[in-house]
């Protein structure tokens, strides 16, 4: 049997509130999937910026100790096509051990950074030879 | 009794503004998905391209040289550098794991040039013994070499490599275009991947020093 309200169809404030609770759904799927393409750019990037640090590392394995001078820290810009991404190297000697040098790279995309710790022994008559090698 | 129903003015204005917000929704599932679409290839590319540069790397990185009558030389070419036209290329002994499981391949890393293998960088690893099959320099282009199927294109629609290499310690300090030795493998490797359609990460040089080591 029919109701007297309810013959009168649905209120304009039950709409409104049906509509509230799609938008608010559609917003939160809308979201979710920016979030998910977010993620997946920064693992992009991540993955660039990482093989970045190490084409930096393997320039560094060919350099003297008189290219790595004076040490301390230095940053700069890769070129085309990937110069949306910096670095900065830091190169200290290790007081301990002589000819070794602790190197910290870290690489910044507009998204991804990456950071790589290495140590590497140089001087005259040795071959550069990283000893560890640590990705944080 | 009158139900207060809509009328039929109302219903097509209903209907006017359902259809916009369904447009609406339509165009922005559409973006969503386009840009979730070019999100994945680059994701994939980039997985891909790092798959590459390490395998690369990794056949690079076990290069070793036996030392012994008969075995592989390390035979390494710039562009150009076994005539006009000839395609870099490098073929290595590596005791690397292959797909033999043996620890004793022959890595060759060359440029294809569409005839059988499609255009671009592609690698051959084949079983060290097998090396006795064939002599001399190998690339997919430049025959004798390891046979066709043993090919796998590596970098679809490269066009071409630059490969230099830096003498031993005390050789020299400039990079050189080319490196036969049965004894001594260069110092380093510096090896470009050139072409319009090669991913941005590949187009990074891939650099290997190797220490100094025996064998």
């Amino acid at each position: 049997m029919w109701n007297e309200s309810r013959a009168e169809g649905i209120a304009l404030a039950e709409v409104t509130v049906a509509l509230a609770i799609v938008a608010a759904l559609a917003v939160s799927a809308l979201t979710l999937v920016g979030t998910q393409l977010r993620v997946a750019a920064i693992a992009a990037e991540t993955l660039e910026a990482a093989v970045l640090a190490e084409y930096l590392i393997g320039r560094l394995e060919l350099s003297s100790t008189e290219d790595l001078q004076p040490f301390g820290s230095r940053t700069g810009r890769f070129g085309p096509p990937l110069e949306r991404y910096r670095y900065t190297v830091d190169i200290e000697p290790i007081a301990a051990e002589s000819g070794l040098l602790q190197i910290g790279i870290l690489v910044l995309g507009p998204r991804g950074t990456f950071a790589l710790q290495t140590r590497m022994r140089v001087g005259p008559g040795a071959q550069l030879q990283p000893s560890i090698r640590s990705a944080p | 009794m009158s139900r207060g129903g809509l009328s039929l003015a109302e219903v097509v204005v209903a209907l006017a503004i359902a259809s916009l917000v369904a447009l609406a929704a339509h165009a922005t599932v559409g973006t969503i998905t386009d840009l979730g679409g070019r999100s994945r290839d680059y994701l994939e590319e980039t997985l891909r391209a790092v798959a590459v540069r390490r395998e690369i790397t990794h056949w690079l990185r076990g290069a070793y040289l036996y030392q012994v009558p008969e075995a592989p030389f390390f035979e390494g070419f710039d562009e150009g550098e076994l005539g006009g036209g000839s395609p870099a290329s490098m073929a290595f002994p590596s005791v690397s794991p292959d797909p033999f499981a043996m620890h004793r391949s022959v890595v060759t890393i060359g440029i294809a040039r569409g005839a059988e293998v499609p255009r671009g960088v592609a690698a051959a690893v084949v079983r060290y013994p097998d090396r006795a099959q064939y002599s001399g320099f190998s690339s997919p282009s430049v025959e004798p070499g390891p046979p066709f199927g043993a090919w796998m294109l590596l970098v679809p629609g490269a066009e071409s490599l630059e490969v230099r290499y830096l003498p031993p310690r005390g050789q020299g300090t400039e990079w050189l275009r080319g490196w036969i030795s049965g004894v001594e493998l260069p110092a380093a490797v510096e090896l470009r991947i050139l072409g319009d359609s090669v991913p941005d990460l590949l187009r990074v040089p891939i650099v290997l020093a190797w220490p100094r080591r025996g064998g």
